[in-house]
């Protein structure tokens, strides 16, 4: 989480990029730079990429922050696929590709690295708890399809998998993640209830 | 259409996750225009994958901030940009910017320093605080929130119970209070009655002594030979048994008259009122005691003359 956020209604912020107040970006990044870098990151699998990502993600909201309609999703829904896209559009770019080739080891040992140095903080003990829930072939769907940006025809082409599986197993990932929420809430519910009364 | 077949396909979740095609998007999107349990489903999906992509929450790099507000704010004015400086009265500020883009290199990260700190001192100042920000759709932030209302019902149950107590206790302290208050005013009301038989120099005082069935026992009469009236008190008689009753003899020309029952906590007994009384006695009786004609049938425990 990040030090300091300012509270502050949607509404509010929408309206504060839509006029261009640096204002409205100094919130918006405060409050969502960690939730993109974090998305980003695992999909580039690069800081200095994912913070080159991040750069184009940020010019892009706060040029196309018209775009964004408040019927369709909330502004973190919007900014997410923003960041995302972008992060995708690189891993498929070329530039990419060859620069994987030469650097593929050495990225994904400093990549390795720092993913073990982050465990100890709190919310690293979450994501693992998340993570280790969810079913291996669920997982294995976000991954490709969130992570890597395949579309399901490619899943179900390059690993052989029948469409219908696909999609059931997204929707069946889903549905598992909504109850472990859930029951995240009432464990801690009935676990605090237990030791007051 | 069959709205819930739809949302059970799968479709919406693919959506959200990004992996359906530009056409099946845009189908998406039209039918939550159409059909609300669509629109909701979709909002439920991206909450629950957000909450589950928030788990991978990293704070990036301290430079980046510093080096994208450089790259939105050092960018050629574009028209509604200038527009909103000029609006905003900011445009001395839109020039210092980009004056001070040639110095970018020479003076570099004091200047993107000095002018991140005016910046980050501003929005708490004048950003309202009505509602609440996206990312609190974390994990944390809904075990927080759980932990809230537990803390909420914990405490509501503590003070419940502790405020039901205390009505309890206080029901009971009022009750014991009027009792006390009550008792102590009866004490008070026969104090003072026999404060003021005691005072009153028409009453005679006359000890009726123990008997042998109970040398111990005592009683004591106020005899008012003006009003004929008798009160009798400081009794010291054994408890009487059940269906037994003390009763108050007078002895009038030689023969027992009835004078009245004791009751068993007999104090100051407003007694039947007699002329010419020679004795007084007390007799342990049946309940509800002898008549005159009977006369006294139980054991004698006092007497006393006039």
């Amino acid at each position: 989480m990040s030090k300091r956020k300012t509270i502050i209604a949607e509404e509010a912020l929408v309206s504060l990029l839509q006029s261009k107040d640096e204002r409205g970006f100094t919130i918006l990044y405060d409050n969502y730079s960690s939730a993109l870098y974090g998305v980003v990151l695992k999909i580039v699998r690069s800081e200095e990429i994912a913070a080159d990502v991040m750069q184009d993600a940020f010019v892009k909201i706060w040029k196309n922050i018209e775009a964004y309609n408040r019927t369709k999703g909330t502004l973190f829904t919007w900014i997410l696929n923003v960041a995302r896209n972008t992060a995708i559009d690189r891993i498929r770019s070329q530039e990419f590709q060859n620069s994987q080739r030469n650097q593929d080891l050495d990225t994904s040992i400093n990549f390795i690295d720092n993913q073990g140095s982050s465990q100890f903080d709190i919310d690293a003990i979450g994501i693992k708890k998340v993570v280790e829930n969810l079913r291996p072939e669920y997982q294995q769907m976000i991954e490709l399809l969130y992570f890597q940006g395949y579309t399901q025809a490619e899943v179900a082409d390059e690993f052989g998998i029948p469409l219908g599986t696909v999609k059931t197993r997204v929707k069946a990932a889903i549905v598992q993640l909504r109850q472990y929420f859930v029951e995240f809430g009432m464990v801690f519910l009935t676990g605090f209830l237990a030791t007051i009364i | 259409m069959n709205t819930k077949e739809y949302i059970e396909s799968g479709i919406i979740e693919s959506y959200v996750l990004g992996a359906t095609t530009v056409g099946e998007s845009a189908e998406v999107e039209q039918l939550a225009l159409e059909y609300p349990e669509i629109q909701t489903e979709i909002e439920s999906v991206s909450n629950t994958f957000e909450s589950y992509v928030l788990q991978f929450e990293k704070e990036p790099p301290a430079f980046l901030k510093d080096k994208i507000k450089a790259k939105l704010f050092s960018e050629p004015i574009s028209a509604d940009r200038f527009q909103a400086a000029v609006h905003g009265g900011q445009a001395t500020v839109a020039n210092e910017q980009l004056a001070g883009d040639s110095n970018q290199l020479p003076v570099g990260g004091e200047m993107f320093a000095t002018n991140s700190k005016q910046i980050d001192e501003n929005p708490r100042e004048i950003v309202s605080l009505n509602g609440a920000s996206a990312p609190q759709r974390s994990i944390f932030s809904m075990a927080a929130s759980w932990v809230l209302l537990a803390l909420s019902i914990g405490g509501n149950v503590w003070f419940f119970s502790n405020w039901k107590n205390s009505e309890e206790k206080l029901v009971a302290l009022e009750t014991q209070n009027q009792v006390l208050a009550q008792e102590g005013k009866a004490l008070k009301a026969s104090y003072q009655e026999e404060v003021a038989i005691l005072q009153n120099p028409d009453f005679k005082v006359i000890t009726l002594a123990g008997q042998p069935v109970y040398p111990t026992a005592k009683a004591l009469i106020y005899f008012d030979k003006n009003k004929k009236e008798v009160y009798l008190s400081a009794l010291k008689l054994p408890k009487a048994p059940t269906g037994k009753q003390y009763q108050l003899w007078a002895f009038v020309n030689g023969k027992p008259v009835d004078a009245g029952l004791i009751d068993e906590n007999g104090n100051v007994l407003k007694m039947k009122s007699f002329d010419k009384v020679e004795a007084f006695a007390i007799s342990l009786e049946e309940t509800g005691g002898s008549t005159t004609e009977a006369g006294p049938k139980g054991a004698v425990y006092v007497v006393g003359a006039v």
